[in-house]
């Protein structure tokens, strides 16, 4: 967290309000986006960075490390990360819940029988619809990715965990999990040589 | 299985789903349709109806098993217990970086996986692709081994995805707005 980014964030007041407004933040994105996790990110990403300004791009940065590691859907662990971050439980309830209402809607209203839905789903100008609104979520996350790119490449190593990460997912199919638990252990034993070359220059 | 089981059987999962909800779906087969819950054509189902509707993969299915099982309350149980973990897991992890942020654990966990969660979000960007620019998903894997498997293009999704681009990019139009331009040039021109 770099001053001059702090500077840029505005905190907004910490009153129920905020809860309503976290609350329809999340509604909005989980009803407008296609293809769960990522796509919503990137929505959150456009809504909490871009718009209110109520994260900078390294605190956006901090939560995807958090929200990828802890077990659990991407969507909802945002929901409650920024939830928390920004009024605690209430937060955090609020944001989770406008996360969770809208697909809970509509897959009751599907399992309930409603074939109309399922056919109507199926139909193909709305699959032609979500094909468009996958280019859009495309273009959201291409942007996103430009930023923490700004952010998170400095050196060889940061290259080499991006590349290896992308391969792994796209090509091969890697479990993530997997690739979590190197990309940390890199990580760690990354910054302990550092640390160690460091004690050593100053002796 | 009534509500309550429901709860603490999508409570488990949550506690597992490491990487995100596709890691769902094995938990799902073995535990649930192996168990005699769910039934292989309405898991088959479940998978087509995932594919086609907004949200998370892990909650359209807790959502889905738990109103086949017992009907609304079923379905609210099941979802609730989903996410239930995420609310202990995410907030200790604040509290753990918060207090040990100066610790060489946590500095060399946010080294490892600032790249690597924009490297997930880069092949997220390549998997998008592949259900909407191309008509397959990338063949990476063939090319790398040098073998060249075409992929089919639909040409309008490219200024689309242009058109989107600039919009979010150079104006102040909100993202709902740009998307729901989106779905209508999706569904004139990509249906």
């Amino acid at each position: 967290m770099s001053q001059e980014n702090k500077s840029e964030v505005i905190t907004p007041p910490g009153n129920w309000q905020l809860d309503l407004s976290l609350f329809l933040a999340f509604l909005k994105i989980a009803s407008v986006t296609v293809g769960g996790g990522y796509a919503i990110l990137a929505a959150a990403r456009e809504e909490f960075v871009e718009r209110r300004r109520w994260l900078s791009d390294d605190d956006f940065s901090e939560m995807m490390t958090v929200i990828i590691t802890v077990p659990g859907l991407l969507a909802i662990n945002s929901a409650i990360y920024l939830g928390w971050r920004l009024h605690r439980f209430t937060g955090a309830f609020a944001a989770a819940f406008g996360a969770l209402l809208p697909s809970v809607t509509v897959i009751m209203l599907i399992a309930a029988g409603l074939s109309a839905i399922t056919g109507f789903l199926q139909s193909p100008w709305v699959q032609g619809a979500f094909k468009g609104i996958l280019c859009g979520i495309i273009a959201m996350i291409g942007l996103s990715a430009v930023k923490m790119g700004k952010s998170n490449l400095k050196n060889l190593f940061d290259w080499c965990v991006v590349i290896v990460s992308i391969v792994g997912i796209a090509a091969y199919h890697w479990n993530p999990a997997i690739l979590i638990v190197c990309a940390i252990a890199a990580g760690i034993l990354k910054v302990s040589l550092g640390e160690g070359k460091k004690q050593e220059e100053k002796q | 299985m009534t509500p309550f089981s429901l709860f603490l059987h999508f409570m488990i999962y949550g506690f597992l789903c490491f990487g995100g909800g596709y890691m769902l779906i094995p938990f799902i087969t073995s535990d649930l349709v192996n168990g005699g819950y769910l039934s292989q054509s309405a898991f088959a189902n479940l998978s087509s109806i995932a594919q086609i509707t907004p949200g998370p993969i892990g909650l359209n299915t807790a959502t889905y098993v738990g109103f086949l099982q017992s009907g609304v309350f079923g379905s609210i149980a099941a979802s609730l217990g989903l996410v239930t973990p995420a609310f202990l897991l995410v907030i200790a992890a604040l509290k753990l970086l918060k207090r040990y942020k100066d610790t060489v654990w946590i500095k060399g966990f946010l080294a490892g996986m600032k790249p690597a969660s924009l490297g997930f979000t880069c092949a997220a960007l390549l998997i998008f692709a592949g259900m909407s620019i191309f008509t397959s998903s990338l063949p990476f894997a063939d090319w790398f081994k040098g073998v060249w498997t075409s992929v089919g293009i639909r040409w309008w999704a490219l200024p689309v995805t242009a058109l989107a681009a600039v919009l979010l990019k150079k104006t102040k139009i909100p993202f709902p707005v740009v998307l729901l331009i989106c779905a209508l040039c999706g569904a004139f021109l990509l249906k």
